[in-house]
């Protein structure tokens, strides 16, 4: 799954997430991409569990590219504690995601394949999504 | 290379809320400049006539000639287009003038053609670049350039060199650069567990334990 190799602090602030997404909002690797349309975090058991439905559906066909990389940490306190003694352990990592971002992309496939494919994988997210496709094919 | 007529009007207000009152109302801001003017113009053009004019084959890359009210008629290229993240609306254009006697750089679309052979084999299409950038007059500037890739198998690719152009166009990227390769299918490889990791962790642990002790042995 992915998370960072090594990281500065073991602990983050959980941040907002307001406005769209500017950075990674076009297709640049393939003809096909799933874009997010609202915010959230998406965290590296969804992102592994997406790649998997799109992969295994579009067998030895095609290329998939993961636009996104979870490097943000979250933290849990373990059950049943009692509130206070400091923030709780990393636990998971995530990656913000706001409106317009594009989280996968795909190449070497027809239309129809990769609106399934895509189908399949925005059922893993948590965060809706929509297909999209180059203009000019 | 298509010449097509827009129509614009001067704005003289400014910043995002003026902008918003043009979007909602059917219009897109714009600003113009190049070497003929000073600075630059702020204008306002018809968002349907502009979606149109950016769904040529050629892409963005054809000459306008621009007309705004109450100024001389000039010649112009999309130098840039805004799009919204989410709706893909059109936000924002940067239009440059240009001298029809002077050269200038384009990105111009490079489209594949034919069925690879290295497909039957199961290899995959893999377009690393969709557009090359090349050097002409404005009158030269070509809607796409065609790449025949039918003689392609897997592990072969096309590069910019092994594009035919004709006659006072230059290609300023490196001719080394790939456009197209067949690339052989990947086999999905199972992403390890943590249980396995461990397992692995505990096997290289004992490993070495083993190895110490032998070491002490001797």
């Amino acid at each position: 799954m992915l998370m960072p190799k090594k990281v500065k602090f073991r602990k983050h602030q959980r941040g907002k997430r307001r406005g769209l997404a500017t950075r990674g909002a076009t297709l640049d690797f393939g003809n096909y991409g799933l874009k997010a349309t609202e915010c959230g975090w998406l965290s590296t058991r969804e992102i592994e569990a997406a790649r998997i439905a799109m992969t295994r559906f579009i067998k030895r066909g095609g290329r998939i590219w993961i636009r996104v990389f979870p490097d943000k940490p979250v933290t849990k306190k373990p059950a049943e504690t009692r509130m206070g003694s400091g923030k709780g352990g990393p636990e998971d990592w995530v990656v913000v995601i706001k409106p317009g971002r594009i989280l996968y992309e795909m190449e070497g496939v027809t239309e129809a394949i990769a609106r399934e494919a895509f189908r399949l994988a925005a059922h893993k997210i948590s965060i809706p999504t929509k297909f999209i496709q180059r203009e000019s094919i | 290379m298509e010449r097509i007529n827009l129509s614009a009007k001067s704005r003289q207000e400014t910043g995002k809320g003026p902008a918003r009152r043009l979007r909602n109302s059917g219009l897109v801001p714009a600003v113009l400049y190049g070497s003929g003017i000073k600075g630059a113009v702020t204008i306002s053009l018809n968002g349907k006539e502009l979606d149109k004019i950016l769904h040529t084959a050629a892409g963005g890359n054809v000459l306008v000639n621009l007309n705004v009210e109450g100024a001389k008629n000039r010649i112009v290229m999309f130098k840039d287009v805004l799009r919204h993240p989410l709706k893909g609306s059109i936000e924002h254009v940067d239009l440059l003038e240009i001298l029809m006697d002077h050269k200038l750089t384009v990105e111009v679309p490079v489209h594949i053609v034919g069925k690879a052979a290295g497909l039957a084999f199961g290899g995959i299409v893999s377009q690393e670049h969709r557009k090359i950038r090349i050097e002409c007059l404005p009158t030269h500037i070509p809607d796409s350039f065609d790449l025949d890739v039918t003689p392609l198998g897997i592990g072969q690719s096309l590069h910019v060199k092994d594009i035919q152009l004709a006659e006072g166009l230059r290609a300023l990227d490196d001719p080394d650069m790939t456009i197209v390769s067949i690339v052989a299918p990947t086999a999905e490889v199972a992403p390890k567990t943590a249980e396995e990791v461990e397992a692995e962790l505990a096997k290289s642990f004992e490993e070495k334990e083993e190895a110490k002790k032998e070491e002490e042995k001797e």
